[in-house]
């Protein structure tokens, strides 16, 4: 019993990295343009099916490529859409990032049909290692370690680099960034390609774990919304701990009760959002209220 | 067109039996014009929340779709016919939807949109799952139509009950409580400052979508013979709000059209593709981009019309004679204070904003507040008015303890507020926005079916009201439409409504030119005779012309407490308003600096500017100059302009007319990072700092070549080195000033702009400030803004004082400081009218 309670929490935490990815892109766009983009988890989408594709024309690093290509379809995307969105009343931004996601989820379907795609994890990653009572498969540990290092490296970015200086400081008064000789429209392009970026590399390490489908970015973005409001808007280390929490809760639920493993996470959030209103580490925001 | 042809319910009616004429004609299946029917209803029952209440829910399909099931599943387990099951629908639709309200209205904005969202998903997720009960992939099929077996009886019955749905819909929307939604919509602290409880309001809104749109989901359940998950997946949580927006979400119609538009595109949009969302989805996107307004909107702009159609413009016929206003409280004793304000303390962290304020307001009196900024005494009105809870004291309102009251409940009481910034409803008429603060503590605002314009007595009320400010001959025009200073006084009148007792005016010439600051100022007047009235206010001549009375604050304390003469003569406060005390300043500009920088050429020239905010004109026909290298005091009053221009020439306050030039080029207008980085630095008010930032990468996000090193500031500021590593939040206004001034400096700057920088320091650091001040002096051009002439003449080689909105003095320091007449006439607090 144990050491199927300990394999799922292992399990969990492969899903909740994922979540995290994506729900930290989300979050830092929301933080500095204001914006929920209803499209992020289509960005997950084409970061599986851009591996996909690039990887029949450079093999391996497919995998670096794609989300790349994810990066530059977002900063596209923010130069024609997005944003004109942001002086707009949050009504029509959700409408507009709503269709923008049917839309991307429409292309990716005619383009790659709407059957699942397998896509199989490099051969060196196959097999399972096990510690004591935890049984894994080496794929999925290879994707906890990137998550992990992933987060990391983004962490000193946001902290240590210049450009994350201007992140974290145009998160509390943009203005003030402009004011300062910053170009902010130019860094918004940049953010959005950045958070697309992130959702993409998720998607390419989802891709040998779930079927590739053009459906499955409602499987990225609506947990990561779960995420991002259990964690407290604006938090990355509430990010972090909320998806993690978020994949265990649902792993746990797959063990026991299957049924119910889509309707855990929502329930999780009400309870969470109903003990703690702002989340588990949100401030408050009063752009954002 | 008669009124009655144009009544919009009427227009569904016609339209849908239109569609159904066409489509007999043509001989297509008539189910796609029952699903147009049924769509009406549900966008129109979800824009009962997001146009007439201003809540935007994501996932309005759970009612849709939860609704669906419920109908299936009592047809299928005996229920006699379709009514039983629609009826039942409702029920269930209305305790779910107040289930759901009690646990996510009390979140706004995005919140609100994904909570809803997330319930949807619930729901889907159940729907799917649970396949015992609901089918799952499969749905609920064979649901029986015993009553109305035929594709056209149901037609028929669909079309006459989304016919009632939206009359229904659209008394609510006429009915006190209609109006009661907009207000809200419109602006919610004020709605709450009138005595609405704002949360009650939410919460029936809510549940009335709830039901409406349950209603649709059931008859969808009887049209399609089964109930399916597929309304409730994410792909079509949206359905609703894109047929809103596409059709117009602040027309009452808008969701008509977006329903017939949505379905017979899908209709015919998957007949010639599977991938239909490739072509519909640019639309929307362009449509929402384009015409916000949706398609009824872009119709209306071709017909040049603006306005929105989700009430009738029209107001109730003026009557012949308009009751003169009347204060209707009872009588009160003129020698009992109304308000006592006993030992009152607040602090935020370790700034004191309220120390042991005691204070006692009588009725029929007016009785001013003044004080220089930053005094507290906005701090002290949201304590009377409950936004802000004190930390200690307590207050009496008509011999009542309402320390700990909330907002509605001290307005219920008689203490009624204004707004320091505009506040009231921009899209309500006139006479709508003081009707509707007129109903707000009658029993009959909650009223959903009577016309709200058919209680006389509250037409009478608002009449009265209107006349009484001067507004009776623009009662019908929408508020936007209003000047600055009509709003200003719809504003009174909608704070009149409220029975007060107590008027609360928190600064209400604030942006008003000359000619409205005599209208307000003589209806403040005239009001005191039958209210009380607390005022607060900047303009210290007229406060001083009006008040009986005027309490001072100064840095949280109140320093004098008398009549006008008293007041005015009192030393602590000339002390409060012309300058702290002496602090010996550092040496100033020797003659020769002065003829020098006088001499340079001009760097920043402003050439008679005109700018404001929302309708308020703030700067008019301004102008200045600064030379190179040159320090120039910015002075005034408060209110007079001094941070607008500074906002005008850094561009983030837009000129409606004249020139901003730097060193020759025109920079009128550019984008404020631009301004930056041509030469002008910012020391903004209220200091700006990035609070999540240690103060290092505080002044490292400035820093650029040619600017200040982090070596030059930190001589500059030695204790910056010191605290390099802490966040700034936690650093104190002493230094979080000088962190301030020194990441101004990082930036390449050849034209300086502080704000106040002396403003809530210690004499100790003002001095230091000073200091540091000097030793710029000379290397690059300063404009600094003050309101204390003392603190900053030693500094600069000239001053200009503005005197709301225009240079009332303009030339060198010395000539100002050494004629304490004329600093006194420009920014004391003497008399004008009998110096």
């Amino acid at each position: 019993m144990l050491e199927i309670v300990l394999s799922q929490v292992v399990s969990g935490l492969v899903l909740g990295g994922l979540y995290v990815l994506i729900a930290i892109g989300l979050s830092i766009i929301f933080g500095l343009l204001g914006i929920v983009n209803f499209a992020h988890g289509t960005f997950f989408t084409l970061g599986a099916y851009l591996a996909l594709t690039l990887y029949q024309y450079f093999g391996w690093p497919a995998v670096v490529l794609a989300p790349v290509f994810v990066g530059a379809i977002g900063m596209v995307a923010e130069r024609l859409l997005i944003r004109r969105l942001y002086d707009k009343e949050p009504l029509i931004s959700l409408i507009v990032t709503f269709a923008l996601a049917l839309l991307i989820e429409a292309s990716v379907r005619l383009i790659y049909g709407g059957i699942g795609q397998p896509f199989s994890p490099p051969p060196f990653l196959s097999g399972f290692l096990i510690w004591g009572p935890v049984l894994i498969t080496k794929y999925r540990f290879s994707v906890l370690l990137t998550t992990a290092a992933l987060l990391l490296l983004l962490w000193l970015f946001l902290e240590k680099t210049p450009f994350g200086r201007i992140l974290r400081a145009g998160s509390r008064d943009p203005e003030m960034v402009g004011l300062l000789g910053i170009n902010l429209p130019r860094v918004l392009t940049w953010v959005f390609g950045l958070g697309c970026a992130i959702s993409g590399i998720a998607g390419v390490l989802a891709a040998p774990l779930w079927t590739i489908t053009p459906a499955m970015a409602t499987n990225a973005i609506m947990p990561a919304f779960v995420v991002v409001a259990i964690g407290g808007l604006g938090s990355f280390a509430g990010a972090v701990i909320a998806g993690l929490l978020v994949g265990v809760v649902i792993a746990l639920t797959i063990q026991f009760y299957p049924p119910a493993s889509g309707a855990m996470m929502y329930l999780f959030m009400a309870l969470m959002l109903l003990l703690r209103p702002r989340g588990l580490l949100g401030e408050r925001w009063e752009r954002f209220e | 067109m008669t009124q009655a042809v144009r009544h919009p319910v009427l227009v569904v009616f016609i339209v849908l039996l239109a569609l159904t004429g066409l489509w007999q004609l043509i001989g297509a299946p008539i189910g796609l014009i029952t699903q147009i029917a049924i769509y009406t209803l549900y966008g129109a029952g979800v824009c009962t929340l997001v146009s007439y209440t201003g809540l935007v829910p994501f996932g309005a399909s759970v009612f849709f779709g939860c609704a669906s099931y419920a109908v299936a599943f009592v047809m299928l387990r005996g229920a006699p016919n379709e009514i039983v099951a629609l009826v039942f629908c409702v029920a269930f639709s209305l305790i779910l939807a107040a289930v759901i309200a009690l646990i996510i209205l009390r979140r706004r904005g995005l919140y609100f949109s994904l909570l809803t969202l997330a319930f949807s998903q619930i729901a889907f997720e159940i729907a799917y799952k649970w396949t015992d009960v609901t089918g799952g992939e499969n749905g609920v099929q064979g649901v029986p139509r015993p009553w109305l077996p035929s594709p056209w009886s149901f037609h028929a019955f669909a079309v006459v009950t989304v016919c009632l749905g939206i009359g229904l819909l659209w008394r609510i929307a006429h009915s006190p409580f209609g109006r009661s939604l907009q207000a809200l919509r419109d602006n919610e602290p004020r709605a709450q400052s009138l005595g609405y409880d704002t949360f009650r309001l939410k919460f029936v809104a809510f549940v009335i979508m709830g039901g409406i749109v349950g209603y649709a989901g059931g008859l969808l359940a009887l049209m399609l013979n089964g109930a399916y998950a597929d309304n409730l997946s994410w792909q079509h949580a949206g359905d609703s709000l894109l047929m809103a927006v596409l059709g117009g979400v602040h027309h009452f119609l808008g969701p008509l059209w977006g329903a017939i538009a949505f379905i017979l595109l899908e209709d015919r949009l998957s007949a010639v593709t599977e991938s239909w969302w490739l072509i519909f989805a640019p639309i929307v996107i362009l449509f929402a981009l384009a015409s916000p307004e949706g398609m009824q909107g872009l119709v209306f702009r071709l017909m040049r019309r603006g306005d929105w159609t989700l009430t009738r413009k029209s107001i109730p016929e003026r009557p012949e004679t308009i009751e003169p206003y009347r204060a209707s409280s009872a009588q009160l004793d003129p020698g009992q204070p109304i308000l006592t304000v006993s030992a009152l303390n607040k602090r935020f962290g370790s700034l004191v904003v309220a120390a042991d304020l005691s204070l006692q307001v009588y009725p029929y009196r007016l009785h001013s507040f003044i004080g220089p900024n930053g005094a507290g005494k906005t701090t002290f009105f949201n304590m009377l008015t409950g936004i802000l809870k004190p930390n200690a004291g307590s207050i009496m309102f008509d011999g009542r303890d309402i320390t700990n009251l909330p907002v509605y409940r001290r307005m219920r009481l008689g203490l009624s507020r204004s707004f320091q910034i505009l506040s009231v409803f921009p899209n309500l008429t006139a006479f709508e926005n003081v009707r509707v603060a007129v109903q707000a503590q009658d029993k009959r605002s909650w009223g959903v079916w009577r016309d709200a314009y058919t209680y006389d007595d509250l037409n009478a009320r608002t009449w009265s009201l209107l006349a009484a400010v001067g507004l009776q001959n623009r009662a019908a025009d929408v508020c936007a439409n209003l000047g600055h200073g009509q709003r200003r006084l719809l504003e009174i009148a909608i704070s009149l409504a409220t029975d007060a007792r107590l008027l609360l005016l928190d600064e209400p010439l604030a942006g008003l030119a000359e000619a409205d600051r005599q209208v307000v100022g003589a209806l403040i007047r005239r009001l005191a005779d039958t209210h009380g009235v607390l005022l607060i206010e900047h303009d210290i001549d007229r406060v001083l012309a009006l008040s009986d009375r005027i309490s001072v604050l100064h840095q949280g304390r109140l320093i004098a407490d008398g009549s006008p003469g008293e007041v005015a003569g009192n030393p602590d406060v000339i002390t409060a308003y012309l300058g702290a005390e002496r602090i010996v300043p550092p040496p100033a500009p020797t003659a020769a600096d002065r003829a020098a920088h006088a001499a340079s050429k001009p760097i920043l020239v402003l050439d008679r500017v005109r700018a404001g905010y929302a309708g308020s004109v703030v700067l008019e026909d301004l102008s200045l100059i600064v030379h190179e290298g040159e320090a120039v005091a910015l002075l005034g009053r408060n209110g007079v302009g001094k941070t607008t221009t500074l906002r005008a020439i850094t561009g983030t306050v837009r000129s409606a007319a004249g020139r901003v030039m730097l060193d020759g080029g025109e920079i009128t207008n550019a984008r404020p990072y631009e301004i930056n980085q041509k030469g002008i630095s910012l020391v903004p008010e209220g200091r700006r700092l990035f609070p999540n930032l240690t103060v290092l990468d505080n002044l490292r996000l400035a820093m650029r070549p040619g600017g200040a090193s982090l070596e030059d500031v930190y001589a500059l500021f030695p204790k910056l080195k010191l605290l390099r590593r802490s966040a700034a939040e936690n650093l104190s206004g002493g230094e979080r000033q000088m962190l301030a001034i020194a990441r101004a400096l990082m930036v390449p700057a050849r034209l300086i702009l502080l704000d106040e920088p002396f403003e809530g320091l210690a004499p100790a650091i003002v001095k230091e400030v000073m200091d540091a001040l000097a030793q710029l002096r000379g290397r690059v051009a300063m404009v600094i803004v003050e309101h204390h002439a003392e603190t900053v003449l030693p500094l600069v080689d000239r001053a200009y004082v503005l005197v709301n909105g225009r240079v009332a003095f303009e030339g060198s320091a010395k000539s100002l400081e050494e004629d304490p007449d004329l600093q006194a006439r420009l920014l004391g607090v003497v008399q004008t009218e009998t110096a």
